[in-house]
């Protein structure tokens, strides 16, 4: 469908970034947010935005591709940054009305949440542009195989995963389509709160019985082939270490130290 | 109200960016071909002054052309043809961008549409016929400003719709059935969800239960039996005629369906049909997109053919079938006894009609058949 930049999207190459192995890409970047989440300064999140502008280069996607891939979630940066203006108090007031205050306080810490949420949804999605929602699934499962031993169903999660990112481009959209049809029949988002009400779950109500269709169709697919969980499977593509997953974890250990040092920086 | 598309062309993309984008990858393959030429004559050059120096070095391996004259070697003819070759990987490179298709369609299908004009005039019955991918359901979404023309315009009515206001207003009077439509039910009564329409034009209870009513009734579903159960107890043929007479509910003007029978049995299918054609026949203008070109020729006054996006065909259902032959190269058939008379036509029997059915196709057959015997016996 027409919507090509969308988070979660697999973005096709050979480069070294997609073609690192995708468990040591997983725990990367995680690594990645927790150096995100360690940067206590602007010069700690400058490192990891030259850094994560980097890894973009070598996986080859357009840093625009990547910024409209993450433009859906970019709510959820712009809800985090008025919760952080409003709540956040101290400093200089700059407005003040009933029980709403901003202050410079609120306004700082709302910057550099922003900053820094942009930032781990950009790392996030470096994952998803450049690696399969397959090789994913089989590094969650592998990644989770440790825990197997106290009952924890790792494969059944990696595939409960694997199926949800795969029909995350075809809810959206059916989502469209939907969308398109009541909007034909009249609807619309604007006036009453009821009739939003009504918009909405009209919307939602198709999306939901089509999850369900979607999902028993599926499951009579795998039956019908032979699907029986986890036990006994063996690989097409075992999983391989090589060095460039030695050199990902290299830049990483640079970025920790750099982000680090840079936290004991007056900034 | 005639809907009239205007010079219509239609792009998912940005076509600024993509065109940036194309200049940029031809510029290098241009850089790519350039060096390979270059490398050519330069081996040339070589070959040439090859034999004379009388090197003793191997020859380069491969298709790579020369590269360092001190060490090229005297085999002068395959020195040149390596040479030449990457210069016409290069050429055929630059060609396949520009020429064939990347999957399905062509690579400057950036445009899912491209210069679509015509009129769809009142009370016609207008066939939309293409192979899947060709922007038969992106066209018929610009009928009622869903989306919107990125050159060109629509007008409905003389009303531009890009206006968003006038496309606004003129939602309710054109109608459009996606495919599928019964994955749109939601509401928890069969009433509900056809009064969705209604209700949203801003009409008071007793004329939407009066819409409701001729609704359910036109699509031939016993309103008192089925109002109050919820849509998705129905069967799948029942529940395609609920999300149908939603849209009847609007009491549009212009009628549009995107494929309005795939998915159905055969008997669900032709009462469908029957259905769509009574509805035309009280006065209601028709778009059908169908894939079936039996329900076309069977049904439209005229027929729009797409191909990857162009307008291939626009015409009656007889001059569109006469072209069995071009039809077929963009992947699309003509009704089974259309392609018959087509073929016994060709073959020297005297068919006076340009279209057939299965009827109208046996009477004449019958009748020639009547000729040639009394003709022998005579």
């Amino acid at each position: 469908m027409p919507d090509k930049a969308m988070f979660g999207r697999f973005w096709p190459g050979t480069s070294p970034v997609h073609r690192m192995d995708p468990r040591a890409k997983l725990l990367l970047s995680l690594a990645l947010m927790v150096a995100t989440f360690c940067a206590q300064n602007y010069g700690g999140l400058a490192v990891c935005a030259a850094f994560v502008v980097g890894f973009y280069a070598v996986a080859g996607i357009p840093l625009g591709q990547a910024l409209r891939s993450i433009g859906p979630l970019l709510f959820i940066v712009v809800v985090t940054a008025l919760l952080n203006v409003f709540f956040v108090q101290g400093g200089t007031v700059y407005f003040q009305w009933w029980v709403f205050c901003i202050s410079e306080a609120g306004v700082a810490s709302a910057a550099f949440v922003a900053c820094r949420l942009l930032l781990l949804l950009l790392g996030v999605s470096l994952l998803t542009l450049t690696t399969t929602a397959l090789d994913i699934t089989d590094a969650f499962e592998y990644l989770l195989k440790p825990f197997a031993r106290i009952g924890l169903p790792a494969h059944e999660l990696a595939m409960m995963m694997g199926i949800a990112l795969r029909f995350l481009p075809q809810f959206a959209f059916e989502l469209t389509t939907v969308y398109r049809a009541q909007i034909s029949r009249g609807a619309t988002f604007t006036g009453s709160l009821k009739g939003r009400a009504r918009m909405l779950s009209s919307m939602m109500v198709p999306l939901f019985t089509s999850a369900f269709r979607h999902a028993e169709t599926l499951s009579a697919a795998m039956e019908a082939r032979c699907y029986h969980g986890g036990s006994g499977r063996t690989r097409l593509r075992p999983l391989a270490y090589s060095r460039r997953d030695m050199g990902g974890v290299a830049v990483m250990a640079a970025l920790f130290a750099l982000v680090v040092a840079t936290n004991f920086l007056p900034l | 109200m005639p809907i009239v598309f205007d010079q219509v062309s239609f792009t998912y993309e940005d076509p600024d960016r993509a065109e940036k984008q194309r200049r940029r990858e031809k510029r290098r393959l241009r850089a790519a071909q350039r060096a390979a030429r270059k490398a050519a004559t330069q081996g040339q050059a070589e070959a040439g002054a090859g034999p004379a120096s009388d090197a003793t070095a191997a020859a380069p391996i491969g298709g790579c052309a020369p590269s360092n004259p001190g060490s090229v070697p005297a085999p002068s003819d395959p020195g040149v043809s390596s040479a030449s070759s990457t210069a016409d990987a290069a050429f055929s490179l630059l060609e396949d961008v520009e020429e064939k298709p990347a999957w399905g369609t062509a690579p400057d299908a950036v445009w899912a549409l491209r210069g679509i004009d015509f009129t769809l005039e009142d009370g016609e019955f207008f066939g939309i016929a293409g192979h899947t991918g060709s922007g038969k359901s992106t066209l018929i979404q610009h009928m009622n400003g869903l989306v919107h023309p990125t050159c060109g315009r629509v007008l409905v009515g003389g009303q531009d719709l890009a206006d968003k206001k006038a496309a606004q207003a003129l939602r309710g009077r054109i109608g459009i059935v996606f495919q599928y439509p019964e994955y749109q039910l939601f509401a928890a009564t069969v009433y509900d969800d056809v009064a969705f329409g209604p209700r949203n034009l801003g009409l008071d209870a007793p004329e939407v239960d009066r819409r409701v009513r001729r609704a359910l009734e036109s699509v031939r579903l016993d309103f008192d039996a089925l109002q109050a159960k919820s849509p998705f107890e129905l069967s799948g043929g029942q529940q395609r005629r609920v999300a149908f007479a939603g849209v009847l509910a609007m009491n549009p003007e212009v009628l549009v369906l995107d494929e309005p029978v795939a998915g159905l049995d055969p008997q669900a299918r032709t009462e469908f049909l029957q259905l769509i054609a009574e509805l035309h026949a009280q006065g209601i203008t028709v778009v059908m997109v169908s894939h079936s070109m039996d329900d076309l020729a069977l049904l439209c006054d005229r027929i729009l053919v797409l191909k990857e996006g162009e307008q291939f065909a626009l015409g009656t259902p007889a001059e569109v079938f006469a072209h069995a032959e071009e039809l077929r190269a963009i992947g699309l058939g003509v009704p089974a006894a259309q392609k018959l008379a087509n073929d016994l036509r060709n073959a020297g029997f005297a068919l006076p009609a340009a279209l057939y059915d299965a009827d109208t196709l046996a009477d004449d057959l019958a009748a020639l058949y009547q000729a040639h015997q009394e003709g022998s016996h005579a």
